[in-house]
C-alpha cells in the first residue's frame, strides 16, 4: 500500500515536470509580461506537428529535430510579437485575449486542414520505453529526463529573468512600459525578445509533450488549461512556483487516476480549486 | 568657458520648434541652443511647455515641426533609442524608475540604452552617490524620494551622455537634498557634460545656469544670462503680467 502510493507520488512528480515545461512559457507571458496568451496550448500542438514533420521528412530523431526547431521557434515568437501582438498590447487587456483566441481557432483549423483529425505521437526511438530501476521502483527514463530538464529550465530561466541584463530589461518593461520608452529602452524590442524566449519554451514543451502523450489538432485548449492551473497554483511571476504547481497537479492527477480512471483529470482540477480558494495568490508568489 | 563654446557649433540647436498633441499646440516655433558643457536653464510656469520641449528633443511627443540638431546631426523624429544612444540622456519628471528592479539593475539599464562603449562605470556612480552603494541590492521602490532621484540621475549618467536633460529634479524633495543634487549637477557638468535644467523653482536653477530661456505659453518670453536681468524682470516674463 505504502509502496504503491510512494510509486504514484514518484510518477506524479515526474508528470509534474512535464506540466511545468508546458506552463513555463505561459508563466513568462502572464506572470512577467502581463499578457494572456489563449493560443499557448495550440502553439505547443502546432510545434509538435512541425517536429513530427521535420523528423519524418529528414529521417532524424525528434530530439535532433527539436535542436533545429529552437532557433526557428525563437524567430517565430519574435515575429509574432513584432508583427501582430505588439499592436494589441496596451492598457486594454481584452485585445490580446481576443487576438490570441482568434489565433487559437486559426491554428486548430489550420492543423485539421493540414494534418487531419488523427491522433499522433512523437517517438524518440528506444528512449520511449527505456526504464530505470532505482531502489525497488521502476521509472521510465523519459519521464526522469523530462523532469531533470524541467528543473534545469526553471533554474536557467530564473537566472535569465532575475540575474541577466536582458531579464532586467524585460522586467523593466513589465514594470512601466511608458517609462521604458521615455528613457530610450525600446519596449517593442524587449517584448519581441521576450516572446522569442517564450517560443523556445513552446518548442521544448511541444517535443516532450508529444513524446509522452497523444496529441491531435484540437488538443491545445486542454494543454492551456493545465498550463494555466500550474501558473496560478505556483504564483504569478515565479518560475519556481511554476515547477511546484506542476508537481502538485501531476501528483493529484496520478493519485486520482489510481482511484478511478475517470478521476484523473477531475482530481487535478479539484486540488487546483481547493488550493486556489485557500491561497489565491499562489504558493510562491513573486508579487 | 560656456560663452566661448556656445560661439562654436552648438551641441544642441533647435530652430522653429513647434510641438503638437493632437489639436493642441504646446510650443510655437521656438529657437534654443545649448553649447558644449553649458548649463542652460529652462524656466516657466506650469503648462508653459518646458516638459514638452524636453520630450520633443527625445522624440516622445505626438508631432513636431522645426529642426533639432545634435552634434551636427539631425535628430528630429528619430526613434528615441537612437537619440539616447547618440548621447542625450533624460532624467524624467517623477524619476520613473522601475520599482521592482534593484537599484543596481535600474542603473544598469542606463548602460543598455546609452552610448556604445560607454566609459562610465557603476563604481563612479556609486562614488557620486555613496548611499546607493549600500542599497544596491534593494528594489527601487524602497528608496526615499531623494535616493530615487539619485538613481534616476545615475541611470542617465551611465548612458554616458554629452547632454543631460533634467526634468523637475527638485520636485517634492527636501531643500537640503535639492542642494546636494545641485552640487552633484555642477560636478557632472565639470566632466564636460552639457545640462538642460527644467524647473519651476527658478532660484536654484538660475544660480547654476550659464544661460536661461523663460517660456510663457509655448513661446520664449525672455532669454540670456541670469546676471543680465533683475529678479522683477524675470518674474514678469515668467508670469506674463
Amino acid at each position: 500500500m505504502v509502496v504503491t502510493y510512494l510509486n504514484l507520488i514518484i510518477q506524479g512528480v515526474l508528470l509534474g515536470g512535464l506540466y511545468a515545461i508546458f506552463a513555463l512559457g505561459l508563466s513568462l507571458s502572464v506572470g512577467v509580461m502581463r499578457f494572456v496568451n489563449i493560443a499557448h496550448g495550440d502553439f505547443i500542438v502546432l510545434v509538435s506537428f512541425l517536429l513530427l514533420t521535420i523528423a519524418t521528412a529528414l529521417h532524424i530523431n525528434v530530439l535532433l529535430a527539436l535542436v533545429l526547431m529552437i532557433p526557428v521557434a525563437f524567430g517565430g515568437g519574435w515575429l509574432l510579437q513584432r508583427v501582430l501582438l505588439q499592436r494589441v498590447i496596451g492598457p486594454n487587456v481584452l485585445l490580446p485575449l481576443l487576438v490570441t483566441f482568434g489565433l487559437s481557432i486559426i491554428v486548430q483549423n489550420g492543423l485539421l486542414q493540414g494534418f487531419g483529425a488523427d491522433t499522433r505521437t512523437l517517438s524518440a526511438g528506444s528512449l520511449d520505453t527505456a526504464s530505470l530501476h532505482i531502489g525497488g521502483f521502476y521509472v521510465g527514463l523519459l519521464p526522469v529526463l523530462t523532469f531533470a530538464l524541467a528543473v534545469a529550465l526553471v533554474v536557467g530561466f530564473d537566472w535569465l529573468l532575475y540575474r541577466s541584463r536582458i531579464g532586467a530589461s524585460i522586467r523593466a518593461v513589465a514594470d512601466d512600459v511608458a517609462a521604458a520608452d521615455l528613457i530610450g529602452l525600446s519596449s517593442v524590442r524587449v517584448y519581441a525578445i521576450a516572446m522569442g524566449i517564450v517560443g523556445v519554451t513552446v518548442a521544448i514543451a511541444a517535443c516532450f509533450m508529444g513524446l509522452r502523450m497523444n496529441f491531435d489538432a484540437t488538443s491545445g485548449p486542454s494543454r492551456l488549461l493545465v498550463a494555466f492551473e500550474v501558473v496560478v497554483l505556483g504564483g504569478l511571476g515565479s518560475l519556481r512556483g511554476t515547477l511546484l504547481g506542476g508537481i502538485i497537479l501531476g501528483i493529484a492527477q496520478t493519485i486520482g487516476g489510481q482511484i478511478d480512471g475517470a478521476w484523473q483529470v477531475l482530481a487535478g482540477h479539484l486540488v487546483f480549486l481547493v488550493i486556489f480558494l485557500l491561497r489565491p495568490q499562489g504558493l510562491l508568489p513573486r508579487y | 568657458m560656456a560663452v566661448s563654446s556656445s560661439a562654436e557649433v552648438p551641441l544642441l540647436s533647435i530652430e522653429g520648434l513647434s510641438v503638437y498633441y493632437q489639436q493642441f499646440r504646446a510650443l510655437h516655433g521656438i529657437d534654443i541652443a545649448v553649447g558644449q558643457g553649458e548649463i542652460v536653464s529652462i524656466i516657466g510656469a506650469n503648462g508653459a511647455g518646458k516638459s514638452s520641449l524636453l520630450k520633443a528633443i527625445v522624440s516622445q511627443v505626438d508631432r513636431i515641426e522645426g529642426r533639432i540638431q545634435f552634434a551636427g546631426a539631425n535628430i528630429a523624429n528619430q526613434p528615441t533609442p537612437a537619440i539616447v544612444a547618440s548621447g542625450i540622456a533624460l532624467v524624467p519628471e517623477g524619476r520613473r524608475l522601475f520599482p521592482s528592479l534593484t537599484v543596481e539593475e535600474n542603473l544598469e539599464i542606463g548602460w543598455q540604452i546609452g552610448r556604445k562603449g560607454s566609459g562610465v562605470k557603476l563604481s563612479e556612480v556609486f562614488d557620486l552617490f555613496p548611499v546607493l552603494r549600500e542599497k544596491r541590492r534593494q528594489p527601487a521602490w524602497q528608496l526615499s524620494g531623494g535616493q530615487q532621484q539619485m538613481v534616476a540621475l545615475g541611470r542617465a549618467l551611465l548612458a554616458d551622455p554629452r547632454l543631460l536633460l533634467c526634468d523637475e529634479i527638485s520636485l517634492g524633495l527636501a531643500p537640503t537634498i535639492v542642494n546636494d543634487l545641485y552640487t552633484l549637477l555642477l560636478s557632472i557638468n565639470q566632466r564636460g557634460i552639457g545640462i538642460v535644467l527644467v524647473e519651476q523653482d527658478i532660484r536654484r536653477s538660475l544660480a547654476i545656469a550659464n544661460r536661461f530661456y523663460c517660456l510663457l505659453e509655448g513661446r520664449i518670453s525672455l532669454s540670456g544670462k541670469p546676471s543680465d536681468f533683475d529678479r522683477d524682470t524675470i518674474t514678469r516674463h515668467y508670469f506674463g503680467s
